[in-house]
């Protein structure tokens, strides 16, 4: 049952003082399963709503089939949502068709209602404007929805006069100052090849070896000043490349949006093709987006691997010469070349051994805060999660039974089944294993009474949210005092 | 002193490759108390697994056991050969697998699963008739096979010194015909004792068969005995049924006895069909009693479905359930939680304690978790590399590690309060083709000695229970502190144990 009002539980889920970078508006993600009599429907993922603030690492916590997975993977398109809006950086990437014309089919009916009574001249223009900003809607879903590229209208204005984007000015400077350096490099080589020049000729030919030690002297600068040409050339070849995906990306809004989205996945052995090497696993989102330079695409390459602190080396080499986690490693080097500002990351470390989980949770730890990356981290291991994340969600089901801050959650669990699963987390403290005795079962018809009223998602105190009735929303609340 | 069950001593092996020999499993002992949880912990790669599946007998193909015993009721289970091991495996020493999809066959339906080894090995006569000639048999077996062992002990001999370089030439053909000679002596008075041996095997054959025929012929007449003198009730009710109308009150109770005489009569057969054999009935009874025993709800609808319609833990349920049919005295869980959730994890930990408890069992558990070990274990052993670098009671190993491979595998784990950076182990765990000379963990060790690149270390005595094998344990080794991570740790668990 779908009861509350988006907008009103949208601005909750919003902390005010933080910029928001993903928002998941009763997202819906069901499957069909079997044929024939045997039909049915999964409801995996089933009206969840949360909101990610930028900087910050958002988890997901559930038992295997709860959904998480799915939710992850709905939000970055690799299924079509059945239903629900999900906007990133504040653009929508997934509409609601069907809602939009629910909604549009309702307004209509309305007019046709009032029109029955005598409008005045004034109200008609506000039911006209109405109608098509409703229908303006209608139709922007239904483009959303077959992933076109939206042509954004401002984006074609600010073209016209690009010198003003501020991204524009920065890229300018960044490449000008490095051409100022290369020119000095140029001039001063220049000279230097003069120098030796005037040497070499001064001396006396019958001199051999110093003629000779001279000629190698005038060789290497010469080669030092055809480097330092070339890479005059190549840089402004990356500005304009740059400029180009910077054009780009002002002028499409969704190709932009999802480039800046990436994933690393669960299984490190799965997930990278054994037929390609790591250069060209890497690069295969970089050619996606374009990208066509040999050399813009090595260096990028080489960049993504030292940042997860494997060596260029390791590029020409398959997947299987490499050890757990360093394939990990190559899977989240993937999903960096593009200079995302948002991962989601999908049980990351779930698969690996003890001693190579500590090096990825450090990595992924370095990456956000250095790079200010946003993480959907989603995993089943909640020691690994308090240490990680500053928000989380709880999950069973489909249905996001608990979220909220991380100490609101670790130290005052509300929801019984996020009892049972902090229950369970095993300690490595043996009188405290040995004291505590049977974990806790979680059985949903045993700890609920839904007979009189349907749960929803409330918010028992600031920041923390609880899937519950009434009755037990009182009874949370009390628990709290 | 507790009694011992399973005896390990210096147990190497090693499996052929192209490449060469990899040591997987080096110098490794250990001894399991009944009724005790002995877990074995390590990072993958570092032999547990292959020291568990060699007591089990389900080495790989390539694998040898180059040298140690594997004692279990003084007998040494390495020489035991393949015919025979299935004494052994499963019936005595049980196992639960890693991953519940892949050790479970996905055609076969649960129940049959479960009862396929019962009813497989479930020929009584036969089974009895082996026993009564087992040991005459084995004494046979046994002096075939030592024969076989002294013959291949001299060809090694004779190859040794073949290529030893401190004799001459006719130093050594002299050795070797003194060997050979000697070993020809010594195969001779072996092989007379066999015909003798082989003799006996098949007089007591011979006798056991004959016993086994007169049983079966008891039985049989027991059988008939008591078949004939229900079949005499029935055939007088018959007669008495004939006589009375349909309409008569008797007529229908005579009709009720005669029901409950043939269901008797199919009792009775029952009873004794299974004297010869382990029936399917038997076994479904068995089966379902078990599978309440795990816990696993509505055991007659779960025996006949397949394992893809069940949730991970109800497998792992399953594969608990197979181990435990044949009432095994050693249970090995190799892994048994790695690919299961948390709550669920849960959950099997406490079946496992909870089987233990009930049928006194006593469990060898591997694990790379040191927080599931911190529940289950007694005593705990830490490998690494093929070789155990620390053994000791479970609080001495979380509350005062040595080693700096524990230190490592303990705070490369978060748990709830840690908010240091982790200390991950930088490096890879060494090649086993070229094992490294000295300590293995030293390579990867911010705390090693010059000493632990050149000489492998003894064990250090920390208790009587505690061992470590580190040169930081020993007098003149300078003294270093445990990484601040653990002793926090260790401090902040102190002080709640204090607190409650």
């Amino acid at each position: 049952m779908r009861v509350i009002n988006i907008e009103v539980k949208v601005s909750n889920l919003k902390k005010e003082n933080r910029e928001e970078i993903l928002r998941v508006e009763d997202l819906r993600q069901y499957f069909k399963v079997g044929s024939g009599r045997n039909k049915t429907i999964i409801k995996a993922v089933d009206d969840i709503s949360f909101s990610i603030n930028k900087g910050e690492v958002f988890s997901l916590v559930g038992e295997s089939g709860c959904g998480k997975t799915t939710t992850g993977r709905a939000i970055i398109k690799l299924y079509e949502a059945t239903g629900g809006e999900v906007y990133f950086n504040g653009v929508r990437i997934i509409a609601d068709y069907k809602k939009a014309k629910k909604v549009h089919a309702e307004l209509m009916k309305a007019f046709k209602e009032a029109k029955k009574g005598n409008l005045s001249e004034s109200e008609l223009e506000q039911w006209q404007t109405k109608i098509n900003t409703s229908l303006e809607n209608l139709r922007s879903t239904r483009r959303n929805r077959h992933f076109e590229r939206i042509v954004s209208e401002e984006g074609k204005e600010t073209l016209k006069n690009i010198e003003n984007v501020d991204e524009y000015k920065l890229l300018v400077e960044k490449y000008q100052g490095l051409a100022e350096n290369i020119k000095t490099i140029i001039e001063e080589s220049k000279k230097e090849v003069e120098y030796a020049r005037n040497e070499l000729e001064k001396i006396n030919k019958s001199d051999k070896v110093l003629f000779k030690e001279k000629q190698r002297q005038l060789r290497a600068f010469e080669k030092k000043l055809r480097n330092a040409e070339k890479e005059l050339k190549l840089n402004q070849l990356r500005f304009k490349m740059d400029v180009k995906s910077l054009k780009h990306d002002i002028k499409y809004k969704n190709k932009l949006l999802m480039r800046k989205m990436q994933m690393i996945f669960q299984d490190p052995i799965a997930s990278l093709n054994p037929r390609m090497t790591v250069k060209e696993i890497v690069a295969e989102g970089l050619r996606i987006n374009g990208v066509k330079n040999e050399r813009v695409i090595e260096e990028r390459v080489n960049e993504a691997l030292k940042m997860v602190k494997l060596v260029p080396e390791h590029a020409s080499r398959y997947p299987h010469e490499f050890s757990g986690g360093q394939r990990q490693r190559i899977g989240i080097a993937r999903a960096l070349v593009v200079n995302p500002s948002f991962i989601i990351a999908d049980e990351p470390i779930s698969n690996l051994d003890v001693s190579i989980r500590a090096q990825i949770i450090n990595l992924l730890n370095d990456l956000r805060q250095e790079k200010g990356i946003t993480i959907l981290f989603i995993a089943h291991d909640l020691s690994v999660v308090k240490y990680f994340t500053d928000r989380l969600a709880v999950m069973y089901f489909g249905k996001i039974v608990e979220m909220g801050d991380k100490e609101k959650i670790f130290n005052n669990p509300l929801h019984p089944y996020t009892k049972s699963l902090l229950d369970s987390i095993p300690q490595p403290d043996p009188y405290y294993e040995r004291k505590r005795g049977k974990t806790r079962r979680y059985n949903p018809s045993l700890e609920h009474d839904y007979s009189k009223e349907l749960p929803t998602l409330r918010e028992v105190e600031e920041g923390h949210f609880v899937f519950c009735n009434q009755e037990e929303f009182e009874k949370y609340k009390a628990s709290l005092k | 002193m507790k009694e011992k069950v399973l005896e390990v001593k210096n147990l190497t092996i090693s499996f052929k490759t192209p490449n060469g020999l990899v040591r997987a499993v080096r110098d490794v002992s250990f001894d399991l108390y009944k009724g005790e949880t002995f877990a074995i912990v390590g990072e993958s790669g570092s032999g547990k697994s292959v020291t568990n599946r060699a007591i089990m007998g389900i080495l790989a193909g390539n694998g040898i056991i180059e040298g140690g015993q594997i004692l279990y009721q003084n007998q040494d289970l390495t020489k035991v050969s393949e015919a025979n091991f299935h004494e052994v495996r499963g019936k005595k020493i049980g196992m639960i697998f890693q991953d519940p999809l892949s050790s479970l066959n996905p055609t076969m339906k649960i129940g049959k699963q479960i009862t396929e080894a019962m009813l497989v090995n479930g020929n009584r006569m036969k089974n009895r008739l082996k026993d009564l000639y087992h040991i005459e048999y084995h004494n046979y077996l046994n002096m075939k096979k030592a024969i076989e062992i002294e013959k291949e002990n001299v060809r090694n001999a004779v190859i040794n010194l073949r290529f030893s370089d401190t004799l001459t030439r006719a130093e050594k053909q002299a050795k070797i015909k003194e060997l050979k000679t000697n070993a020809a002596k010594n195969i001779g008075q072996l092989k007379k004792q066999l015909p003798d041996l082989k003799a006996k095997y098949l007089e007591a054959k011979k006798r056991a068969d004959k016993q086994v025929k007169q049983e079966k012929i008891q039985i049989k007449n027991d059988e008939n005995a008591s078949l004939n003198s229900l079949y005499e009730r029935i055939a007088a009710l018959k007669i008495q049924l004939k006589q009375t109308s349909k309409t008569d009150a008797f007529y229908k109770k005579n009709l009720d006895d005669i029901r409950k005489l043939k269901k008797e009569v199919k009792e009775v057969k029952e009873q004794f069909r299974r004297k010869f054999k382990v029936t399917r009935k038997e076994a479904y009874e068995k089966a379902i009693q078990i599978m309440k025993e795990v816990n696993i709800p509505e055991p007659e609808k779960r025996f006949h479905q397949y394992p893809f319609q069940l949730s991970g833990g109800m497998r792992q349920r399953v594969v608990i359930a197979i181990a435990l049919m044949a009432n095994p005295k050693i249970l090995i869980c190799d892994e048994p939680t790695t690919a299961l959730d948390v709550t669920i994890q849960g959950q099997i930990l406490d079946l496992i304690k909870q089987i233990k408890k009930e049928r006194d069992l006593s469990v060898i558990f591997i694990t790379h978790d040191l927080g599931v070990v911190a529940n289950m274990a007694d005593r705990i052993a830490v490998m690494y590399a093929g070789k155990i670098v620390e053994y000791g009671t479970s609080e001495e190993i979380f509350y005062n590690p040595k080693h700096p491979y524990t230190w490592a595998l303990l705070s490369s784990v978060p748990d709830l309060e840690t908010k240091d950076k982790l200390i991950s182990i930088p490096g890879t765990p060494p090649d086993m083709l070229f094992p490294p000379k000295g300590d293995a963990f030293a390579e990867r060790n911010e705390y090693a000695l010059k000493i632990d690149f050149e000489e492998h270390p003894p064990f250090f005595k920390v208790s009587d229970t505690h061992y470590a094998a580190t040169w930081l344990l020993h007098e003149y080794a300078p003294k270093i502190e445990r990484p601040k991570i653990i002793t926090d740790r260790i401090a902040r668990y102190k002080h709640r144990s204090e607190g409650e």
